[in-house]
């Protein structure tokens, strides 16, 4: 498992959004790095809403993040 | 960059942990060299009570046990750095009623400026923003 790949984002996209980007990162990785097979990790953590600021912005007041559920805001 | 991710304890109140996240942010923007708001990021992990370790056994209680990381890309000075960390556990002191000499903070220099891009594209470290 010599590469391994960690995005850290916010939860609120779709659980298709999700697989798409761990397909596309791995297809990515491994087209371009030349691996083998079984040498690309791609791991996703979601973190909550209301522990995610980006410039001193929360992720509960970003709209990209709070698409998929309609749910109330933090 | 720069990020800073906490650690804490799962359990502190949400209000407050939005209060650090903020003040840490404007703290970051205030006292690092060449870095605008906008540009700080600030993550927390919530760790169970059962998952926190010191000296390989359960820490007993409820300690918060806060640990700090922070990732900082050149053109920033010791100075700076230090205060932040400094300042950080004021902030995590005064929100969370952490002690400060609880805070272990952690500095991870990018080393490798080379290999961090924003939208794909190669940042430019050496690019003053202010």
């Amino acid at each position: 498992m010599p590469i391994m790949c960690t995005i850290q984002m916010p939860e609120g996209r779709s659980r298709e959004e999700i697989n798409k980007i761990m397909a596309d990162v791995s297809d990515a990785l491994m087209k371009d790095l030349h691996t083998g097979e079984r040498q690309v990790r791609v791991s996703i953590v979601e973190l909550p809403r209301n522990r995610f600021m980006a410039g001193g912005v929360a992720a509960y007041d970003m709209p990209e993040f709070n698409k998929e559920t309609g749910k109330e805001q933090v | 960059m720069p990020f800073v991710t906490l650690y804490l304890r799962k359990g502190c109140e949400d209000a407050a942990v939005d209060t650090c996240m903020r003040e840490i942010s404007e703290a970051g923007a205030d006292i690092m060299e060449n870095t605008l708001l906008r540009m700080v990021r600030v993550s927390v992990y919530d760790i169970p009570a059962n998952r926190i370790y010191e000296g390989g056994k359960l820490v007993a209680g409820n300690d918060i046990a806060p640990t700090v990381f922070f990732d900082i890309g050149p053109g920033r000075s010791d100075e700076a750095k230090n205060k932040f960390m400094d300042r950080i556990a004021d902030i995590l002191h005064k929100n969370l009623g952490v002690p400060k000499e609880r805070v272990r903070a952690y500095v991870k220099d990018n080393d490798h400026p080379e290999n961090f891009c924003i939208d794909g594209k190669l940042k430019d470290f050496s690019k003053k923003v202010k």
